[in-house]
């Protein structure tokens, strides 16, 4: 019978833990990242990185700036935010600038099997 | 009669159930925070974010959409801007960022420019069209440029090929702000000690204008003096003008002053001119002939 109860204090301890770790103390401001932005944030991150790559035709900086966002390929990234921009709304302007990077991007560094039909 | 005992083992197993759980939450699996908004990131993530703002308005000029983007920060948007470009010229960061920043910076300070300086964007129609094969894509690595683009070449203007079709809700934006024309290098107009003016002393006063007289931000000034130098911009106090620029001299160095790139430098600035044992100030205004 004690260590039943002893058990199930434990279990009781780690319960209040969780509950105060996961759920009313949020991570330190430090760890949020560009990676837990919104989709929509993202979505105009990448914009912006489309826009300043008009600006300065610098592909290793554009890949350096989505490198931010995710561990994955900076193509994919831009290629996502192709689909995106049209659920979103966008402009045919921005889904011009984005595509242009893409096609920037897949000249740079193309994803592998490439990425057309 | 036997002594009650105390329940010692249910508070030993309570504290190292929570320390388990603790562990656990915090270290081992520590919560993914997701959706968030901008204003969240981390200082340093915050200040990619903002320099993003600032180059992207470089391509585009479009303030309100820039002024929206820093609202996301929820932060003084002025300031910030003129306090990240100073840290990153103090830290040797890239001057064309620091340049970036310092002309949002200035464009936020001015935002009312007169109608006839605006100039349309070429593909300002009013209907928001999305290109009907978007929908249908997927993101994978056959997604199909040529669907959601229709002047797919490596252009710095692509819009220039945009089909009637292609919509643009962009505000029509200055596309010229004033900024140092290439071949027109700034000259040393007037350099002269500063004796009276409040705040000045110790100070190196600079004011960049174009030729027409008009303060110019975003040029880069260099300062010189034997065994050092320095740069920084103009644009980065808005509020006193958007050509100005300072510098905190050291007494007993003389300094040289260069504007701009072919720029002419201007010499023998000290804080000693104002008579020796007084504290005097320094001015020069840089204009292009």
């Amino acid at each position: 019978m004690r260590w039943v109860a002893f058990i199930a204090s434990i279990l009781l301890g780690i319960t209040i833990s969780l509950v105060i770790g996961w759920m009313l103390i949020p991570p330190a401001a430090d760890q949020v990242t560009p990676a837990a932005l919104r989709a929509d944030y993202k979505t105009d991150y990448v914009l912006m990185a489309a826009e300043a790559y008009q600006n300065d035709a610098d592909i290793v900086a554009a890949a350096r700036r989505l490198a931010l966002l995710s561990n994955q390929a900076p193509l994919y990234l831009v290629q996502e935010a192709i689909l995106n921009a049209g659920q979103l709304g966008y402009t045919q302007q921005d889904v011009d600038w984005l595509a242009v990077l893409a096609q920037a991007l897949e000249a740079w560094a193309p994803l592998p099997g490439g990425s057309t039909p | 009669m036997s002594e009650r005992r105390r329940p010692y083992y249910l508070i030993t197993g309570l504290v190292l159930g929570l320390l388990l759980g603790m562990l656990y939450a915090r270290a081992i699996n520590p919560p993914v925070l997701v959706n968030l908004t901008p204003g969240r990131l981390n200082p340093v993530d915050q200040d990619q974010y903002r320099l993003m703002i600032a180059l992207a308005f470089q391509a585009d000029s479009d303030l309100g959409r820039a002024i929206a983007r820093l609202d996301l920060l929820g932060d003084n948007p002025l300031a910030d801007l003129a306090s990240q470009a100073q840290r990153m010229l103090a830290g040797g960061g890239s001057m064309e960022d620091a340049r970036a920043l310092a002309l949002l910076a200035q464009a936020l300070a001015q935002p009312s420019i007169p109608v006839a300086t605006l100039e349309p964007s070429p593909t300002e129609t009013p209907s928001p069209t999305i290109t009907p094969e978007l929908p249908t894509l997927t993101p994978s690595p056959t997604l199909d440029l040529a669907a959601v683009v229709h002047s797919p070449t490596l252009s710095r203007t692509p819009l220039q090929g945009a089909s009637p079709t292609g919509a643009a809700t962009y505000t029509p934006r200055p596309t010229n702000t004033p900024q140092p024309t290439a071949g027109a290098p700034f000259l040393p107009v007037e350099s002269k000690a500063v004796c009276d003016v409040p705040g000045a002393a110790g100070r190196l006063l600079v004011e960049v204008q174009d030729a027409a007289g008009t303060p110019v931000a975003g040029v880069r000034i260099v300062v010189s003096w034997p065994g050092g130098q320095d740069e920084f911009f103009t644009g980065l106090h808005p509020q006193i003008d958007d050509g100005y620029a300072d510098f905190s001299m050291s007494e007993g160095v003389i300094y040289s002053i260069r504007a701009g790139e072919g720029g002419q430098a201007t010499a023998g600035i000290s804080t000693s001119g104002c008579g020796a044992g007084v504290l005097g100030g320094w001015s020069v205004l840089f204009q292009q002939p």
